[in-house]
């Protein structure tokens, strides 16, 4: 009959169990001779954790350990001679600049020396001159704060017309027609900035009306003048008309070759404004004898 | 794999607990005695060699690290002390197969058992033929029981190598029962 493994394997652990001596347990218990041992002296592994497996890998581990130390020291030498390098530079540049200092320092001191003399007596009249003017700030500032208490005093009284005296009255209406003859001249400038520009397209001619020139005026309403309360402005060129006008244009498709011609009339306040552009205040109403017809062409002066 | 109350056994003993190294001797006794008789092939030999082992235990208590199992270590210290008293002795020569042969009788022997029990006789012979490392191997794998790791860590070695061991051992022994059985035929066809 032929074994195979497996049948040996069976045969091999199936083998007789030699009985063991009678005898034997009590001669073997007979010998035990112990010897105490301290609990800590020695403790028993009962599994294999990380202090087994440090012991077992400490070999490979301790050239690796101290391969990394001395790699960690030698990337902290390496900074501290790079520190050290980078101060080294630094110095020799600070020494080089200092020689260069002493080098230069005679030449340099006389010059510093006329340059300070100089400075010392521009500086004093500087000092002098800030002295008045550091008077005079204070001579303003004594009298900004006089009218700031004056302001004060006065924006607590009750400001109503009636309680107006009639100079005060008249005073007012006074500067406000100033005002309207101020926005009206301002009015007039603007018209003729905008004939000017119109005329740059148009071959240094100006518009035979003011409605050819919209396109150059900003609104309709400086073409009213402020005074006269009673006309209302266009609200767009689209609405525009004579209506809307309170200026007269006196010299349509004229141009600036003839800059004491007259080109726009106010004819309440009597300023005028020429075909060069500026603008004369109240001449009609004040000086009509200034203006000269000249071939149906009104004139400031002559021709 | 050992039972834990073996390493609380041990802990104890440790600590001068002779009750417990008592317990220790009678769960092992019989397995060491057993294993020793087998390899020195008398039981007055075998008795002198558990009791060296189990001195020898008393005395390795302190470095008992617990990295193998109670089993492995106790049978690792027989293994020792049986090969240093091999050597001691020079005792190479192999066993005679009248102990197997009573060994083997000790059972009930029915007549349809007899040509097993004389199979059985016939390995357990060729065995002890083996090399002595690869007997060795042997005897604490199949004989005492022991898994490949506690085999390995009572003989030093490695898994692997247990492994290969036993290949061989039976690699040789097929070739030892097939030469055994050839040769009575022969001897057999001869005599005709």
């Amino acid at each position: 009959m032929n074994l195979n493994d497996q049948e040996i394997e069976n045969v091999l652990r199936s083998a007789p169990k030699p009985k063991a001596l009678t005898a034997l347990r009590q001669q073997l218990v007979a010998q035990v001779k112990l010897t105490a041992t301290k609990k800590e002296a020695q403790p028993m592994i009962h599994s294999v954790g990380l202090s087994g497996w440090l012991r077992r890998s400490w070999p490979a581990l301790a050239p690796a350990a101290v391969s990394l130390a001395c790699a960690a020291v030698m990337v902290s030498q390496e900074v501290q001679v790079r520190a050290l390098q980078q101060s080294n530079r630094r110095l020799a540049e600070q020494r080089a600049s200092l020689q260069n200092a002493a080098r230069i320092a005679p030449e340099a001191a006389a010059q510093l020396a006329v340059d300070v003399s100089e400075a010392s007596a521009a500086e004093e009249k500087e000092i002098a001159r800030l002295k008045v003017r550091a008077g005079q700030l204070g001579g303003e500032v004594a009298r900004l704060e006089k009218m700031q208490t004056e302001n004060e005093v006065l924006s607590k009284q009750p400001v109503t017309p009636a309680g107006l005296s009639a100079e005060e009255l008249a005073a007012l209406a006074k500067a406000r027609e100033k005002a309207l003859s101020i926005n009206c001249i301002n009015n007039l400038k603007q018209i003729g900035l905008a004939a000017r520009v119109w005329g740059l397209d148009h071959k240094d001619t100006y518009p035979p009306d003011f409605l050819s020139m919209s396109n150059e005026l900003n609104t309709p309403k400086i073409l009213v003048c402020p005074a006269e309360t009673n006309r209302l402005a266009a609200a767009t060129f689209a609405k525009f008309t004579d209506e809307n006008c309170s200026y007269e244009l006196l010299a349509p498709s004229g141009s600036d070759t003839e800059p004491q011609r007259v080109l726009t009339r106010c004819p309440i306040h009597g300023h005028i404004g020429l075909c060069d552009g500026s603008v004369q205040g109240e001449v009609a109403k004040k000086h009509p004898e200034q203006l000269i017809m000249h071939d149906k062409k009104l004139y400031l002066g002559g021709y | 794999m050992e039972s834990p109350p073996a390493n609380e056994l041990v802990e104890a003993a440790r600590h001068g607990d002779t009750a417990a190294a008592v317990r220790l001797i009678e769960l092992f006794y019989e397995r060491i005695f057993a294993f020793l008789r087998r390899l020195a092939a008398n039981d007055a030999d075998a008795a002198d060699l558990t009791q060296r082992t189990f001195c020898r235990v008393w005395e390795s208590l302190p470095t008992f690290a617990g990295r193998s199992s109670v089993g492995s270590w106790i049978h690792g210290i027989a293994y020792h002390v049986y090969v240093d008293w091999r050597r001691a002795d020079r005792r190479t020569e192999p066993r005679s197969d009248e102990w197997w042969a009573a060994c083997a009788g000790d059972g009930p022997s029915p007549d349809e058992e007899l040509s097993r029990a004389d199979l059985a006789a016939t390995v357990f012979r060729s065995v002890d033929q083996l090399e002595a490392q690869l007997r060795e191997t042997v005897h604490l794998h199949y004989y005492q029981e022991l898994t490949l790791q506690e085999t390995a860590d009572a003989q030093g070695i490695a898994t692997s190598t247990v492994k290969y061991r036993l290949r061989q051992a039976l690699d040789e022994l097929q070739k030892k029962l097939n030469h055994e059985r050839m040769t009575p035929v022969a001897t057999t066809q001869g005599a005709k």
